[in-house]
């Protein structure tokens, strides 16, 4: 590295400094305190300090004014120029730039990541800044104390060594600048590869790093990352199988209930088998029965059929024995006929006449009573047709009256069922009545929202108004309240304290002063007293001057006298607090606009008083925001209410809400319960009256149905009636009386002709009474003959009419029994009672209620089973959801990724303790083995060292970190500390620069070597314009001459800097170079 | 479902391809249940069932096959029957089609159990190695020389950012390789002194640890010194 100009702006002491550095030995030189220390401090601050960081402070200008700037351009190989300009301080910038002439720079990097590349490029040990363990301050490492020294602690490298480096790349530069005799390659290799495994995953101070892109904490990221999963899978497992178990659990209660409706279903089955067995056994049994008594019945007939057959055998036997009693009567009759004709032979010749006389008259009177029989019979023919019709005209009457009735039944019935539905037609009505009202209640509820909606908008309104005036309110109150400047009323007691101490530090200067001016000549004299000003007077006369605390008198041209009263303690005291007034209560009362504190303090209150109102009006605003949110949705509440307002009053349709006011208004406190009272009233009543109309319009149905039957029958009866009133068309009385007369008049001539035949048989008896005695005999045989033919007839007859009548019922029987079929029947009765057989006997006989109740139970057993279907049907879905087997799976997975990053991070960790240790053994090899850098460049500073020193010290012992093991002195290690202050900035110096003759790096030394003798210095002086050809040097001293031959000053006048020895060697006075504040 | 019956007369080939479970495997999800008889049920010829990756006829004696075909590629290392299609004959309606399966998949999923470094070696000589998903379970105590093989026999077998590796894909199960204590006289005479002393200040952590994490982590550093040295050598051209 190399510098080429270093610019300082507002840097500590230093106003302004612009210096170019020469290529070789660079010597500042200028009077103490003209700030060449802060010089090299910029340099290493340019070089190593965030801008941001607080180590600055220590920089800042004592006055005050702009942050500090440094800016630097240096060359690390050629064509290789940086700038790097730092401002420092909280806020400040950073910015790298690069080139290859020196003029034309680019940026490189800007702000952090100027340090970072800084540090790269020097590879001073200094690791990049941010990260754990970096340092928050100015950073420091072997190299930056070797390259960059301090005044202050000059042999401060020869205490310090590469082992406390943060970073391993300070050692890494100097072991390549060393290497042709520092370590075996191939072990600097293997150390080199090692420690950049190390530091893969350890910082510098041997902690692990966390920070992203490490291995830890990708490893770590990798296991946090499967363990979340792990662990989400977990809760899904878990989850799952929860839900597996609730489905077990179903699946169970699902087998429970199904074993449950099983049994019900199988009881249910018995019962009904056995339900169907006794129905189909009592169908059976009937079936055998009916097919017996079909058997029967036709066996029956058989049977009958031979009983008739007998029966008619037996009338024919009968018949024929009536016959052969016929036969015997009618002879018997013939001969009894034989005897009477043989009688009336004999009697005739006697009354032969009379005889024929009776004869006719009887004949006459016969076909008299014949007559009178017939008229009888016509008449009783007539009676009995009007009798007939009569009883048609009652029946006709009978069915109008039943008609009437049954009219009258359904006119009553259409009565009620118009009564029933006029009551439902009411009772409608009033529902739809109630519906009106609700509806109108509703919209009176909705009018009534609305109106609270409307409200709550007229209120947001207002509010917003409100809100709008208090926040002017409140902008014109901070408006006010940001024209005051003020402090923290807190700080008004320091202040009045130090008004109180100012005062009281005043007040020992107030001792009163009484100045008497002599003047020897006249002069004009100007007095100031007490910091007022009095004119200028020209006297030559004793001028008494009287004053509290100062008094200046200037006396032109001559003196200026200024007498100040109190002790000098007192008015350092009183200035410190002048000071200190000025600097921490004069600018609160310029900024307040106030004279003094009073003033202050009303301003402070004033603005405590416009802070407390700011805060009320903040408070009000808060709550007019918290009202104003609260009714946000009073606008779409008041839509809503409107809408829903006209919704009912469309649902009103025409009805006027007006005319629903008076009777909402006379329901009470809770129209809407009265409502739901009246409306489930009315819906009773409603039920009721449409049961009373449905039964009442059964009974009209029936009544109306019973009328047209009657009506039907009534028309049937007058047709009949009319039919036989039509065959009596003089009138049933008319007819029946003259048929009653004609049947009286039938009956007296039937008893006149009877008794006309009576008496003429009498006398007829009486004639015939002889010949009757005559004839009675014969006749008397006769008729009993007769007799005995008639009951022979008549038994004949009898059986004749009887074996027809029998030889009919059997032909019918026959007939019938022909037409039965006895086999089918009894193939039937057989079929039937082999189905009877077969029909299962049922164990026990069931009720319908059992078997009712065993469908209720089965069907509530099922309903139930549904509803576990229906959940573990749900429960399936869930596990869908959760996952089930595939969550396991995947947990199953996530477990073993878990295990594998686990166990991956468990051997990333013993891989990089492994290398972590592999490390340290080697370095306590390589520093056993002392193939180290102390000893590479431990015989460069040695032989210096004793050229020096005049072999006085044998050698320098440095460790294998280069630290300073101390000097060789007659063959023993000497400490550094024991030998003279003078040599070991020597020998310091002497490290320093040949470090940075094998760096072929600038090395800065600030006054190193004050404390060495002229010889020496001489010495140094041809080393380092030796050196200078090599390497860059730049050396801040107060005495030049110890450096530069008084011919490579620079000469007097507006030079800066001057350059000799063929430009190696440049002289830059820093009193030109630098302006200091 | 809502495929309706087959009709009286219908002797169209009937196909089906659901994706459920006929419940022929223990403990396995019971979603999308499927019954045995479906295919039969609704009148099909055939049924496929989609859900798990292997290959099976889980009605073989019934006149509708209802198969899983499985994944035609495999993607676990428990999927022993999967990797096929299923090649499927119909004749007509009502003559049970004749079903085979047909292997068609890429990958060989295999899993391997190495008990020596021999063992390991012959894992190479695996024909096809590149269609393979190889788990590799290295359950051997090996020295740091053999340790070294291991990992490039494995690196060899997985590939870097630069090459292929030889197998399709790699998981390698470490948990039970365990190192030799100790360099063993492994490492080459002619090392620099440094490096030398550095070996047996590691063989003595070795010898003298008291715990066996301490042990380990010693004979890790060796393994890792060796690998340098193997790196460093390489680089020079010359084998360790």
């Amino acid at each position: 590295m190399r510098l080429h100009r270093l610019r300082v702006v507002d840097f500590a002491a230093i106003r302004d400094a612009n210096i170019e550095f020469g290529p070789g030995l660079n010597v500042l030189y200028g009077p103490n305190d003209l700030g060449k220390s802060t010089l090299a401090d910029a340099i290493r601050l340019a070089l190593l300090l965030p801008h941001t960081s607080t180590h600055i402070e220590e920089y800042v200008p004592w006055t005050g004014g702009r942050d500090p700037v440094v800016e630097m351009t240096f060359e690390t190989e050629p064509q290789r120029i940086w700038r790097v300009r730092k401002e420092f301080r909280k806020g400040g910038t950073a910015l790298l730039q690069e080139s290859k002439n020196g003029v034309d720079f680019d940026d490189v990097e800007r702000a952090r990541k100027v340090d970072g590349k800084l540090r790269d490029l020097l590879s001073w040990g200094i690791p990049e800044p941010g990260g754990a363990g970096g340092s928050k301050g100015l950073p420091t490492s072997f190299l930056a104390t070797v390259l960059l020294s301090t005044q202050s602690d000059v042999t401060s490298v020869l205490n310090d060594s590469l082992q406390g480096d943060p970073s391993g790349t300070g050692r890494e530069r100097i072991a390549a600048a060393l290497s042709a005799v520092a370590q075996d390659p191939l072990f600097v290799a293997l150390l080199r590869a090692t420690q950049s495994r190390r530091d893969e995953a350890y910082t510098d101070r041997g902690a692990k790093k966390t920070a992203k892109g490490s291995v830890f904490k990708a490893a770590a990221d990798r296991l946090n990352e499967v363990r979340d999963e792990k662990e989400t899978l977990q809760k899904l497992v878990d989850d799952s199988e929860s839900v597996e178990r609730m489905l077990r659990e179903l699946t169970a209660r699902r087998g429970q209930c199904g074993e449950a409706v099983a049994m019900a279903a199988e009881r249910l089955g018995t019962l009904e088998r056995l339900a169907l067995e006794a129905v189909a056994l009592a169908e059976a049994t009937e079936q055998v029965r009916l097919a017996q008594a079909e058997v029967t019945r036709i066996q029956r007939i058989g049977s009958d059929v031979d009983a008739a057959a007998r029966n008619v055998e037996d009338l024919s036997g009968k018949a024929e024995q009536a016959e052969q009693t016929l036969k015997l009567a009618e002879g018997l009759q013939t001969e009894a006929a034989t005897v009477l004709e043989a009688a009336e032979e004999a009697v005739r010749p006697a009354g032969s006449d009379a005889a024929m006389t009776d004869t006719v008259a009887r004949q006459r009177l016969e076909l008299r009573k014949a007559a009178a029989d017939h008229a009888s019979r016509e008449a009783q023919q007539q009676i009995d047709g009007a009798m007939g019709a009569q009883t048609l005209v009652d029946a006709a009457a009978t069915a109008e009256r039943e008609h009437r009735a049954h009219q009258a039944e359904a006119d009553g019935a259409r009565v009620m069922l118009s009564t029933a539905t006029a009551k439902q037609q009411v009772v409608d009505d009033q529902l739809r009545r109630v519906d009106a009202l609700e509806r109108a209640l509703d919209a009176q509820v909705a009018d009534e929202q609305a109106a609270v909606a409307q409200a709550d908008v007229d209120r947001d309104a207002v509010l917003r108004a409100r809100l709008a005036a208090e926040i002017g309110e409140r902008e014109a109150l901070a408006g006010r309240r940001a024209t005051i400047t003020v402090p923290e009323s807190a700080a008004l007691v320091p202040m009045r304290r130090l008004d109180t101490d100012l005062a009281a530090a005043r007040g020992a200067l107030n001792v009163g002063l009484f100045v008497t001016v002599t003047p020897r000549v006249p002069v004009d004299i100007r007095v100031h007293k007490d910091g007022t000003t009095a004119d200028s007077v020209s006297t030559a006369k004793p001028m008494d001057i009287e004053a509290n605390t100062e008094v200046d008198v200037d006396i032109v041209n001559v003196a200026t006298v200024r007498v100040r009263g109190g002790r000098r303690e007192a008015q350092r005291t009183a200035e410190s607090l002048e000071e200190r007034w000025n600097r921490e209560v004069a600018p609160h009362l310029a900024a307040a606009n106030v004279s003094d504190l009073e003033g202050l303090s009303a301003r402070v209150a004033e603005a405590q008083g416009l802070d407390l109102n700011i805060k009320t009006k903040d408070a009000e605003l808060e709550s007019l925001h918290g009202e104003i949110a609260s009714l946000a949705d009073s606008a779409r509440a008041l839509l809503e209410a409107s809408d829903r307002a006209r919704v009912c009053r469309a649902a009103l349709r025409d009805t006027q809400p007006d005319t629903l006011a008076a009777e909402l208004t006379g329901l009470g406190a809770d129209p809407p319960g009265a409502l739901r009272k009246r409306r489930q009233q009315l819906s009773g009543d409603l039920e009721m009256a449409r049961a009373t109309a449905s039964q009442v319009g059964t009974a009209h149905t029936l009544a109306e149905e019973r009328g047209r039957n009657s009506r039907s029958a009534l028309d049937a009866a007058v047709v009949a009636r009319d039919a036989a009133l039509a065959m009596f068309p003089q009138g049933i009385p008319t007819t029946l009386s003259a048929a009653q007369a004609a049947l009286s008049a039938a009956s007296n001539e039937q008893e006149m002709i009877a008794a006309e035949l009576a008496s003429m048989e009498s006398a007829i008896a009486a004639e015939n009474a002889r010949i009757d005695a005559a004839l009675r005999g014969a006749r008397a045989t006769l008729e009993q003959a007769r007799a005995g033919v008639d009951v022979a007839q008549a038994e004949r007859t009898k059986s004749i009419a009887e074996h027809a009548l029998q030889l009919g019922r059997l032909d019918a029987l026959q007939r019938q029994r022909d037409a039965e079929d006895l086999a089918t029947a009894e193939n039937r009765f057989r079929d039937a009672a082999e189905r009877h057989a077969t029909v299962p006997v049922p164990e026990r006989v069931v009720a319908e209620a059992e078997v009712q109740t065993a469908r209720t139970v089965t069907a509530r057993a099922k309903l139930e089973l549904e509803g576990i279907e229906r959940e573990i049907q749900r429960t399936h879905g869930a596990l869908e959801q959760v996952g089930g087997a595939v969550a396991r799976e995947r947990l199953r997975d996530a477990i073993e990724a878990f295990e594998l990053a686990e166990r991956q991070e468990r051997e990333i960790e013993a891989d990089y303790e492994a290398w972590r240790l592999l490390l340290d053994q080697m370095k306590e090899a390589d520093a056993a083995q002392a193939s180290n850098l102390g000893q590479a460049l431990g015989p460069a500073i040695a032989v210096r060292f004793e050229a020096l020193t005049q072999r006085r010290y044998e050698s320098v012992r440095l460790t294998a970190q280069l630290g300073t093991e101390g000097v060789v002195v007659a063959g023993a290690v000497r400490p550094t500390e024991r030998i003279s202050v003078g040599t070991r900035e020597q020998l310091s110096t002497l490290y320093r620069l040949s470090m940075a003759e094998y760096l072929r790096t600038t090395v800065v030394l600030d006054d190193q070597l004050v404390q060495s003798d002229d010889t020496r210095m001489d010495w140094f002086r041809a080393l380092l314009t030796e050196k200078a050809r090599q390497f860059q040097i730049v050396v801040f001293t107060c005495r030049p001459s110890d450096y530069l031959s008084a011919s490579a000053m620079v000469p007097k006048g507006k030079a800066i800097h001057k350059d000799t020895d063929g430009e190696f060697v440049r002289a830059i006075d820093l009193g030109r170079a630098l302006r200091p504040r | 479902m809502a495929l309706p019956a087959r009709e009286l007369g219908d002797t169209r080939v009937r196909i089906g391809c659901v994706h459920g479970c006929t419940f022929d495997m223990d403990g396995y999800q019971t979603n999308f249940p499927i019954c045995r008889d479906a295919g039969i049920q609704r009148g099909l010829d055939y049924l496929a069932i989609g859900d798990t990756h292997s290959f099976r006829d889980v009605t073989e004696t019934s006149s509708v096959p209802t198969v899983y075909p499985g994944a035609p590629e495999p993607t676990n290392f428990d999927e022993p029957g999967a990797g096929c299609v299923a090649l499927v004959a119909l004749f007509r309606h009502g003559l049970r089609p004749r079903v085979e399966a047909e292997s068609v998949a890429f990958w060989r999923w295999i899993d391997r159990r190495c008990r020596d470094i021999n063992e390991l070696r012959t894992v190479l000589t695996t024909q096809d190695l590149d269609r393979h998903v190889v788990r590799l379970h290295l359950d051997m105590t090996v020295s740091v020389a053999e340790e070294s093989e291991v990992e490039r026999i494995v690196r060899d077998l997985q590939g870097t950012d630069a090459t292929h590796g030889r197998a399709g894909a790699l998981l390698v199960d470490r948990t039970n390789l365990r190192l030799q204590p100790g360099s063993g006289g492994v490492f080459p005479d002619d090392l620099p002194p440094v490096v030398k002393d550095t070996i047996a200040r590691l063989d003595r952590l070795i010898a003298d640890a008291s715990d066996e994490a301490e042990k380990a982590r010693a004979t890790r550093a060796l393994a890792h010194l060796y690998k340098l040295l193997q790196n460093q050598e390489a680089l020079a051209g010359r084998a360790l």
